[in-house]
């Protein structure tokens, strides 16, 4: 029971503080604590906003609802800004506090039922409930003549006396003397509007937060301001007249959502902000002239519309021709996201992907890739047709004119991956050479479902070779058929393509293969979530037992390593989504970590950076699980995880745009002690770190992986070996 | 002018064979060349008898066999039969296309750690293996292929003294329904030897069950037996994994796959009858597709072949010393090729080919060797064209075991030339000369000088 009340307690308090942030897209607590102090600037203000939050909150937990979301401050934050509204609007009493009560539990029904209507379309809520519960309460207030209108905001000094004595008027009046250019002026009066506090000062410190949590939305922030300066400059509107000023938190707050928060920040993210911000304009000016019939401010108005339309305008593209990427794993900061965003395309493109390895055994050569210049065009562009060539490049012996002259030819075909048979044609003849049967052109077939709107086909198989039928359920690699010459097909080759339909002949979809080793002379390439390309040499990888043995990380498994001397102790763990990392319980640092059966990763790391469990990372970032000689691998870390926090701060501002601090990966097989049956490994991975592409430092490990595990790991600086 | 070669005159009997549909051949086959290199040419400069060998030929056979199976089969691994041709210049050509060295004796060991192969890379096989070798393959992490139980002891013995685990694998023999049955080397499969080896050896602490290994016999002509063998010993490495959970890292095949030379007393050639590198592959690499050994747990599969791989690279050249009549009437003529050097033409009916143009005629001949013994054949019969004293002859298809069985009989063994892919000539063994044999033998003291005694 006292463990329960705790846990209820922590997720009130981390749900209240995170409700402040959330205003501007973070859920850094700092951040919140930071803009729940500055909402009691105005006193009253304050007090209502942190009462709607706790009430919601509170009410949410008890009818129970999503408590992640709770904790989040997903619930709660338009709440916050009715409660701040009222507050302001109204002057203190029983009567006002029984309407913030009222409004709170409003925004939490209008809050969960515009989140469900809107999920169906992808889109966020943003600030709709605040919205309609605020001009809810503002139309009925004309009506309930008990509430008396509030005159702060009017006497400032007043209630800055009230606040913090005489020193904080000092401050206050001091700050207000400094002459500030109009465009700062208007800026910090607009960022201390969002939360109804109409003062420089506090615009300062929001300003400040806003830089602390995140130096891509600050720069959205001014970025999106400026552009609406500029208009209104160009319109002759007097921007610094009190109605107007009061609506700018739109432009800042259209210009993160749409520059770096709904969309992964960068130079096209930043140029729709540019063109958008007129239309903000252009909407708060005409929303204004509508409602002040009713007598209603605009509010959040301009912002929701934008946002939201231009979101749905998005979604609804028929082709993602330009880099404008919706975040689709929301991390609550644009660094964050476009960071994540960035590995994602580098290297985890596996987490969207069926994995698919290549329909044969051995090495063959594209002979027509996608694309190709014979048939795979049009719908059937996506697909490869594969052959095996001798040392010279010939595809036969003798003199190719018979079918069994062709090394291909009679070669197993087998499954790319796990699936169930659906479609089988094993009744057409094998051609001659040089005849192609352009009437069953797709010659024996079989096409395999692997997941839904997956399908795998492989054709020009052997008359009568097809060993499954329809139904089986096969697994990677298990034999299919025989490669043979039927259908379209003047010499044998094997045709093989990813599909959506489970029809012989479906169109083709752009699907990569999950790993394949390329061969290029002597040397050996890994290929991962990539596509084979005309004339590669291809095949599958082979694994080595001694790598996945030793990569192999179970949960509850101990690991314990000699650092530097010093003893230390990990565990292997799996989290609630099933996610798998290593801990080490003395620094607090989690390694986590993904292997798909053929390649090793560590996905990202937190903690302290001088743990051994760091540089277990470092050097083990990827690691291929099948042992080619000097098999070379590059890979790219997330600047912040090698990097340093003054570092990033610099990185970030730009991050947008180019990078100005990389930190690469490379690694190589440098020796084996036995091919077949393998004792010792040695492999060589180096972290090189760049400002601005020149070089600024390297770091070499020496790892040795033995039939016990990976069991040392060493450079210039650390000594990591396996207890 | 040039002076119209003599032919001697002879007198035929028309016999007009049955026609075929390319009607009848009567055209004398001549091969004057070897890879582009004159037959004449290689005797001026290295005698007759000479044996040639292609690097070419080598390397092109390889490369068909190797893409045979490693088209069908995702590990594929060949080890050179050293027995087969263990000539270093040979070994070498085979072990730089990726072979390891397939060894039966102490003494091959010994030549292929000299030709630089790596321990780890040899396969020791065999019956006759000396503690001194056994004690050798365990600290070079050689794979020492079990023949027999008193071997299995002798390594039991041996690795306890070693701090390195014995790598060992055991030979299998089965009945794969061929005859002969090969039964006398390794451990029986259906009496259950075999099953119990296994056991043996996986409760032994120092031994490590790397691989099985079969070989089913010599020059087989099925691909068949292939697929049963492997189907057996698929099965008895799927029962190790199901009883031990431990995985047999590879399984060998051996080598027996016949060449295209013509078995004495075959109806049809060889080159039309035996199967070829494909056939077997499809065979050994189906069934082992085939078995309950889980895809990504299939064994690298392991290929001795040696004669198939190296009887086509190899060629003798030879000249003729004399002609006479037989008491029958038959020709006869004199090779200066005996059965010393061409060990193989007690099984094999040799293609022979005149080296140089020569008379379309042909007689019913015998080719007898230079040896002063009866046994000394080279063909018993061969429409032969008429040649003359000093003509050359031209026999393919030697490479395998000629060089490693020859004997050295009445004469020197004679040179080895390599043509190499340039077509240039390396000498790689040379003729034995007296020395050769004073620096083996040794006289007693008290028979020395003899002459000087009298």
């Amino acid at each position: 029971m006292g463990e329960n009340k705790k846990k209820i307690k922590e997720i009130l308090k981390e749900g209240s503080i995170k409700s402040y942030a959330q205003v501007f897209f973070s859920d850094s607590t700092a951040f919140g604590i930071l803009l729940l102090l500055v909402s009691f600037f105005d006193f009253y203000a304050g007090l209502y906003g942190l009462i709607a939050v706790l009430i919601t909150n509170i009410i949410a937990l008890m009818m129970g609802y999503n408590e992640f979301k709770i904790k989040k401050g997903t619930y709660a934050y338009n709440s916050l800004l009715v409660g701040l509204g009222i507050g302001l609007s109204f002057a203190f009493g029983w009567q006002s506090l029984i309407i913030v009560f009222i409004a709170a539990i409003l925004s939490l029904i209008f809050t969960i039922v515009i989140e469900a209507f809107l999920a169906k379309y992808g889109l966020p809520f943003l600030s709709i409930p605040f919205l309609l519960v605020m001009w809810i309460v503002l139309l009925s207030s004309r009506e309930l003549s008990a509430l008396g209108l509030s005159e702060r905001g009017i006497y400032n000094i007043n209630e800055i006396y009230g606040i913090g004595g005489k020193f904080l008027v000092d401050i206050y009046q001091w700050f207000e003397s400094i002459d500030k250019p109009l465009f700062l002026k208007t800026f910090f009066l607009s960022l201390g509007a969002i939360f109804f506090q109409y003062n420089i000062l506090a615009g300062i410190l929001i300003a400040l937060g806003l830089l602390y949590h995140s130096r891509i939305s600050f720069t959205l922030a001014l970025l999106g301001f400026a552009t609406a300066f500029l208009f209104y400059q160009l319109l002759g509107v007097d921007i610094t007249h009190y109605g107007y000023s009061y609506i700018g938190f739109n432009y800042i707050l259209t210009a993160i959502a749409i520059g770096g928060y709904f969309l992964i920040p960068n130079k096209y993210s930043f140029l729709w902000v540019i063109i958008l911000l007129p239309i903000v304009v252009l909407i708060s000016l005409s929303a204004a002239e509508v409602l002040k019939y009713y007598q209603l401010p605009v509010y959040s108005l301009p912002f929701n519309v934008v946002v939201l339309s231009f979101l749905y305008f998005l979604k609804l593209r028929a082709k993602h021709t330009l880099p404008l990427n919706e975040v689709i794993i929301q991390l609550n900061s644009p660094e964050r996201n476009l960071y994540y965003y960035q590995q994602a395309q580098m290297r985890f493109k596996w987490l969207s992907y069926f994995p698919m390895y290549l329909p044969f055994m051995g090495r063959w050569r594209v002979s027509q890739a996608e694309d190709g210049e014979y048939t795979h065009q049009g719908e059937w562009k996506y697909a490869w047709d594969f052959v095996i060539v001798d040392q010279t490049g010939k595809q036969f012996s003798s003199y190719g004119d018979y079918v069994t002259d062709y090394y291909c030819f009679n070669k197993h075909v087998v499954a790319p991956s796990d699936g169930t048979v659906v479609e089988v044609v094993n009744n057409i003849e094998d051609n001659i050479i040089g005849d192609a049967n352009l009437l069953q052109n797709w010659g024996n077939s079989v096409v395999i479902k692997h997941t839904e709107y997956l399908y795998s086909q492989v054709s020009h198989l052997k008359k009568g070779s097809i060993v499954v039928k329809k139904g089986d359920i096969v697994k990677k690699g298990d034999l299919l058929a025989f490669c043979g010459n039927s259908g379209r097909s003047p010499f044998p080759h094997l045709h093989f393509q990813l599909q959506a339909t489970p029809y012989i002949g479906s169109k083709t979809i752009n699907y990569p293969i999950s790993h394949y080793i390329r061969y290029i002379d002597d040397k050996y390439e890994l290929h991962s979530y990539d596509k084979p390309q005309l004339n590669d040499e291809v095949s599958n990888m082979e694994l080595t037992t001694l790598l996945t043995t030793a990569f192999k990380f179970i949960p509850g498994q101990k690991l314990r390593y000699q650092f530097n001397g010093k003893k230390v102790e990990w565990e292997v763990k799996t989290n609630y989504y099933n996610n798998t990392y290593i801990y080490c319980p003395e620094t607090n640092s989690f390694a986590y970590l993904y292997n798909d059966g053929q390649v090793f990763y560590f996905m990202s790391f937190a903690g302290d950076k001088t743990s051994a469990l760091y540089y277990f990372y470092l050097a083990l970032y990827q690691i291929p699980l099948g042992f080619y000689p000097e098999l070379k691998l590059m890979d790219i870390f997330p600047p912040n995880a090698v990097f340093s926090k003054t570092e990033m701060i610099i990185h970030d501002v730009f991050a947008p745009f180019f990078s100005i601090y990389e930190a690469k990966y490379q690694m190589m097989f440098v020796d084996i002690d036995d091919d077949l049956d393998p004792e010792l490994i040695k492999i060589q991975s180096k972290v090189s770190l760049f400002r601005l592409n020149q070089n600024i430092k390297t770091t070499r490990f020496n790892i040795t992986i033995s039939s016990k595990g990976i069991s040392s790991i060493q450079s210039s600086e650390i000594k990591l070996e396996l207890i | 002018m040039k002076k119209l070669r003599y032919e001697r005159p002879i007198i035929n009997k028309i016999k007009a064979g049955v026609p075929d549909k390319y009607g009848m051949q009567t055209k004398v086959k001549i091969r004057t060349e070897i890879d582009g290199v004159p037959v004449k040419e290689i005797v001026e400069k290295y005698g007759s008898p000479v044996f040639v060998i292609s690097e070419k030929t080598i390397r092109d056979t390889y490369q068909q066999a190797y893409m045979a199976f490693q088209s069908r089969y995702p590990k594929v691994q060949f080890a050179w039969s050293y027995k087969t041709n263990y000539l270093d210049a040979v070994c070498k050509v085979y072990h730089e296309e990726g072979s390891w060295a397939e060894v039966v004796s102490g003494f091959e060991y010994e030549k292929a750690l000299k030709n630089g192969v790596p321990g780890n890379k040899i396969i020791f096989n065999g019956p006759d293996k000396t503690d001194e070798d056994i004690k050798n393959a365990i600290e070079n992490g050689s794979y020492i292929h079990i023949d027999h139980f008193d071997e299995l002891y002798s390594i039991i013995r041996l690795s306890n003294n070693s701090t390195k685990k014995a790598k060992v694998a055991i030979r299998v023999n089965m009945d794969t329904g061929v005859y002969p049955k090969w039964d006398r080397f390794g451990f029986n499969y259906e009496n259950g030897e075999a099953w119990s080896a296994i056991n043996r050896i996986m409760i032994s602490e120092n031994m490590e069950l790397v691989g099985l290994h079969t070989h089913i016999g010599t020059y087989m002509m099925t691909a068949n037996a292939y697929a049963v063998a492997a189907s057996k010993l698929a099965a008895l490495a799927d029962r190790t994994n199901k009883k031990y959970n431990h995985s047999i890292k590879y399984i060998d095949m051996g080598g027996g796959f016949a060449s295209k030379n013509t078995l004495k007393g075959a109806y049809l050639p060889g080159k039309d009858t035996c199967p070829s590198f494909d056939d077997y592959a499809e065979a050994i690499t189906s069934a082992l597709i085939n078995s309950d050994i889980e895809p990504d747990k299939l064994p690298v599969l392991f290929l001795e072949t040696g004669r198939a791989l190296i009887d086509d690279a190899g060629y003798l050249i030879g000249s003729v010393l004399a002609n006479k009549r037989l008491s029958n009437a038959r020709r006869a003529t004199i090779i200066d090729i005996g059965v010393n050097i061409l060990f193989t033409s007690f099984w094999y009916e040799h293609e022979v080919y005149p080296a140089q143009e020569c008379s379309q005629q042909t007689e019913d001949t015998t080719l007898y060797g230079p040896l002063c013994m009866n046994i000394d054949v080279i063909r018993e019969s061969i429409q032969f064209p008429l040649l003359q004293k000093g003509d050359l002859i031209l026999i393919p298809r030697v490479g395998a075991y000629n060089m490693t069985q020859w004997m050295q009989f009445i004469t020197y063994r004679p040179n080895v030339v390599m043509i190499d892919k340039d077509k240039n000539l390396h000498l790689i063994r040379k003729k034995e000369d007296l020395l050769v044999f004073k620096q083996q033998e040794i006289v007693p003291d008290f028979l020395s000088d003899q002459f000087d005694k009298l």
